[in-house]
């Protein structure tokens, strides 16, 4: 087995040097950029297979977003970041689950790596997630009204609980990296294991890793998710402006939106 | 005892009583879940979204057992 923890660089342009994973998300997003050109040139009024399934995808998120949020004009400014990071995020965790993806070597490293089972590009898109939702938390409640979260000195309790809120502003990045990192890095190490164990205890048969393969598939969909809806929460908790802030995730809001 | 055989100690530790409160939490909510179920077939679908996400917030803290797992083995 050869399992790496960080990125390992495959070549370097001018002393920049190129990581495998960096390799494979600039793939990702060309591939993201063409299948966008394709579905917008090819748009029709009666949908085809394709963009029915953008569309629902489409829809689906932005029905959380509204919910959530609550008010139109912030879902649809946050819908795009929201959507781009969501199918970002779910083609890197599916890329690392093709077969044969990982055994390309150049040398003696391979040349592809999900771009999510690397620590970097998951604490950049954290960095981007947290530092848009700060933004919007200065556009819509101002700079005083927005820092008087964190800074408030109209009494004791108000004053812990705001140097508590930046706290948890602090940590939120490395939740965020972590737990999107940790889920795709382990469930590619798991598959690794699996057939590790299945061809050194019986012959290889391709029915034992194929559960697992599953399980993959959905964690790759519901930990982008996660994050979206991470976001789009934390959004709503920055823009709103009223009572005391609270950090509770109000998870009653998604179930009744994707149940309609 | 030399470091390579405490590293392995201490991963096995790390993952082993970091999957413990996790596993009670997934429990809980999935066993929550099902009796809300119960009580109340026709919002199953609210109850099972709600669920999953739920489980995934959970599971992602036996996630993290496990990367701290994975950097005392391979860092």
């Amino acid at each position: 087995m050869n399992i790496s923890l960080a990125a390992e660089p495959i070549f370097s342009i001018s002393g920049l040097t190129i990581t495998n994973s960096a390799f494979t998300a600039v793939l990702v997003s060309f591939a993201l950029i063409i299948i966008a050109a394709v579905l917008r040139v090819g748009l029709l009024t009666i949908p085809k297979r394709a963009q029915t399934l953008a569309e629902m995808i489409y829809d689906g998120l932005l029905g959380i977003t509204k919910n959530v949020i609550g008010r139109e004009d912030v879902a649809q400014e946050l819908f795009p970041f929201i959507i781009t990071a969501f199918f970002f995020i779910v083609i890197s965790n599916w890329s690392g689950l093709i077969p044969g993806f990982s055994s390309i070597l150049h040398g003696e490293t391979p040349v592809f790596r999900a771009p999510t089972s690397d620590l970097n590009t998951v604490i950049a898109l954290a960095l981007c997630s947290v530092a848009y939702v700060q933004y919007l938390g200065f556009k819509y409640r101002g700079i005083k009204g927005y820092l008087s979260t964190f800074f408030n000195f109209s009494g004791p309790i108000y004053f812990a609980v705001g140097i508590i809120e930046l706290i948890s502003e602090i940590m939120r990045p490395i939740s965020y990296s972590f737990r999107l990192f940790g889920n795709v890095f382990a469930g590619e190490v798991l598959l690794a294991v699996i057939i590790f164990l299945n061809s050194t205890f019986l012959p290889f048969t391709p029915i034992i890793p194929l559960p697992f393969y599953a399980l993959e598939l959905f964690v790759g969909v519901i930990q982008a998710l996660v994050f979206c809806f991470l976001t789009i929460v934390f959004a709503s908790i920055a823009i709103s402006d009223h009572g005391e802030p609270h950090a509770e995730v109000p998870l009653e809001a998604v179930a009744v939106q994707t149940s309609k | 005892m030399n470091v390579d055989s405490a590293r392995l100690f201490a991963m096995a530790i790390a993952i082993g009583i970091g999957v413990v409160g996790p596993a009670l939490a997934m429990g809980l909510i999935a066993g929550r879940g099902l009796e809300a179920i119960g009580r109340n077939p026709e919002t199953e679908n609210s109850v099972r979204n709600t669920m999953v996400l739920a489980l995934a917030f959970c599971e992602s803290l036996a996630i993290f057992a496990l990367v701290v797992a994975l950097i005392i083995k391979f860092v």
